[in-house]
């Protein structure tokens, strides 16, 4: 589904250097993350790494989100309830 | 003359005109999936022995009088991420705590038990709803029914092709990326992502919170109408539920799409890598939407890289909050395809998240501007029919960048838009293809109404799997 920014990106991944330098900061994010993959888990999440900051860093870009809020809800009253309560836990309605 | 009718409306009427009985009708569901799901890989769980028993009695409740309407007595299964008390939820996964939903009805499991449906069992899916199947763990492969050698699409891999090849009428599926829409696509038959909030989603597991929607997969419009009709609904175990009204789904027979706007994407839709049949099917079907009355004009989907990229790493973020301390203490136990989705949550910063939902906002303005000038947004589902398990896109490391090249779902997901996918025809191979319509927030029935009177003047729906037609003769 990131095709279109992939396409953008071919020109990006094509030195060994490059990679080297993607795969060490995948590493270190893994690692903050406590996350422990294989050494070719790595180095395919380092290949995917440039694709998914692309997608973050063309976000930046759109002028129209300037002064846009989150589409974040938040309500401060719990309003919801737990999901298939226990019946016993119901017993306050009666 | 098979027991199993095509479709849940055909089997309903069966079912009132003493032709058919549930309990035949489900046994003879059972038995084609006790011959055919060891190639298939539909069920993770059967629950023959609960499903006859709500099928006596929906058979006895039917002849004394007592209707609960066009789902009674029809054989459904579930999606093995939604809780039914009937057996554990798995998730398709090593991972998920047994424990969790234990003896419990998902609020959608309940309603349609409370409508009569016979559950027959979970069906599988991907781990937790992302990645690709693992032959190295212990969970049947799931194969799609128009030919074994490909992918059914996912992750609602079992709903798909357990309705293609007759084991259920009907099911549920899970939505966050398209997964609903593209198994329903690959398996050559119908489904609904509903309005974000339509359904509840408590009692399923998360993929991603602000993304996922659970809706009905069955072979028609009209199918999937009733079952949203039991679904739908406020239930205040699921916060982001909204509490409106439920209209009624089902569309009126013979209905002309008289005043219909359809706005046409064809911009982002028709790479190089489509397969030759998707377009010519394509144009013969809004064709037929014009010929049932509808006006088409041409538009160009706003913001669709963004919010192709927005459903990506909101998925991503909110997956790895969910699966952080797993991943972190049993990263082995997870399927290789899963693991590698969900780690990508790591590169997506805080700050990268609240600007997803910003832009998200964005395009969602940009997005109702366009529903100003149309009432229904249609594409094609995907650009090939379903892909084979050893080619590319399937095999190796998992590449959703190159899987989802052809697959156009995703950009729906964040905009909470409801979207209905139906059969359009099939590739060269034999394989279905499939028109995408949105409709706006909520508008659940103008988009299966739209479905339904293209079903009306076409016969896609209706083709069965040569391996159905096998069983049958």
């Amino acid at each position: 589904m990131a095709l279109l920014v992939s396409e953008s990106l071919q020109g990006e991944l094509v030195t060994d250097n490059d990679q080297n330098l993607k795969v060490g900061t995948v590493r270190a994010l893994l690692d903050a993350a406590g996350l422990l993959p294989s050494p070719d888990e790595v180095s395919a999440l380092g290949k995917a790494y440039p694709l998914v900051r692309a997608m973050c860093d063309d976000l930046y870009a759109v002028a129209e989100a300037r002064y846009e809020i989150p589409a974040l809800h938040f309500e401060p009253r719990p309003l919801f309830t737990p999901w298939a309560p226990d019946p016993e836990a119901m017993n306050f309605h009666d | 003359m098979s027991t199993i009718p095509l479709s849940m409306a055909e089997a309903a009427e069966l079912l009132r005109n003493g032709s058919l009985t549930s309990v035949s009708l489900t046994e003879a569901a059972l038995a084609r999936a006790e011959a055919h799901d060891k190639l298939l890989g539909v069920y993770l769980a059967r629950f023959d022995e609960s499903a006859l028993a709500a099928a006596k009695q929906a058979d006895e409740e039917l002849a004394s009088g007592r209707d609960r309407g066009p789902l009674h007595g029809i054989p459904i299964g579930v999606k093995d991420i939604i809780a039914a008390a009937d057996g554990p939820t798995t998730a398709q996964s090593l991972i998920l705590d047994r424990a969790w939903g234990a003896g419990k009805d998902a609020p959608v499991v309940a309603r349609l038990k409370a409508a009569g449906a016979v559950l027959t069992g979970k069906l599988t899916t991907m781990e937790f709803a992302i990645g690709l199947p693992d032959q190295t763990k212990p969970f049947p492969l799931p194969r799609n029914p128009w030919d074994p050698t490909t992918w059914p699409g996912g992750s609602s891999s079992g709903t798909g092709a357990g309705v293609a090849a007759g084991f259920v009428l009907g099911g549920l599926g899970t939505d966050t990326g398209g997964s609903i829409r593209i198994p329903a696509a690959f398996c050559g038959i119908t489904g609904l992502m509903p309005t974000f909030g339509r359904v509840p989603k408590s009692g399923c597991a998360p993929l991603g919170y602000s993304l996922d929607h659970i809706g009905p997969m069955a072979r028609t419009a009209r199918d999937c109408a009733d079952m949203l009709g039991v679904i739908a609904g406020y239930d205040p175990s699921d916060p982001d539920c909204v509490d409106v009204p439920v209209d009624a789904y089902v569309p009126r027979p013979g209905a002309s799409l008289e005043g219909l706007r359809i706005g046409v994407d064809r911009v982002h839709h028709f790479p190089e890598s489509a397969d030759s049949a998707v377009g010519p099917a394509f144009d013969a079907a809004i064709a037929q939407l014009e010929g049932c009355g509808a006006t088409v004009v041409e538009i160009e989907l706003p913001y669709f890289r963004e919010m192709v990229a927005i459903d990506m790493l909101t998925m991503f973020s909110e997956a790895l909050a969910y699966h952080m301390n797993d991943l972190r203490q049993r990263w082995d136990d997870y399927f290789a395809a899963t693991r590698a989705m969900v780690a990508r949550g790591a590169f997506v910063s805080g700050a990268d998240f609240v600007q997803a939902q910003r832009v998200r906002r964005v395009a969602l303005r940009a997005l109702a501007g366009l529903y100003r000038s149309v009432d229904i947004v249609a594409t094609p589902t995907a650009g090939t029919g379903a892909p084979a398990y050893d080619s590319p896109e399937l095999s190796g490391q998992m590449d959703p960048e190159r899987l989802f090249g052809t697959i156009f779902t995703p950009y729906w997901d964040p905009t909470g838009y409801p979207v209905v996918v139906a059969p359009m025809g099939f590739t060269a191979d034999g394989l279905p293809i499939s028109i995408q319509l949105a409709a706006r927030p909520f508008e659940e029935a103008t988009a299966l109404a739209t479905a339904n009177a293209y079903q009306e003047v076409t016969d896609w729906h209706r083709r069965v799997p040569p391996l159905v037609v096998e069983v049958d003769s």
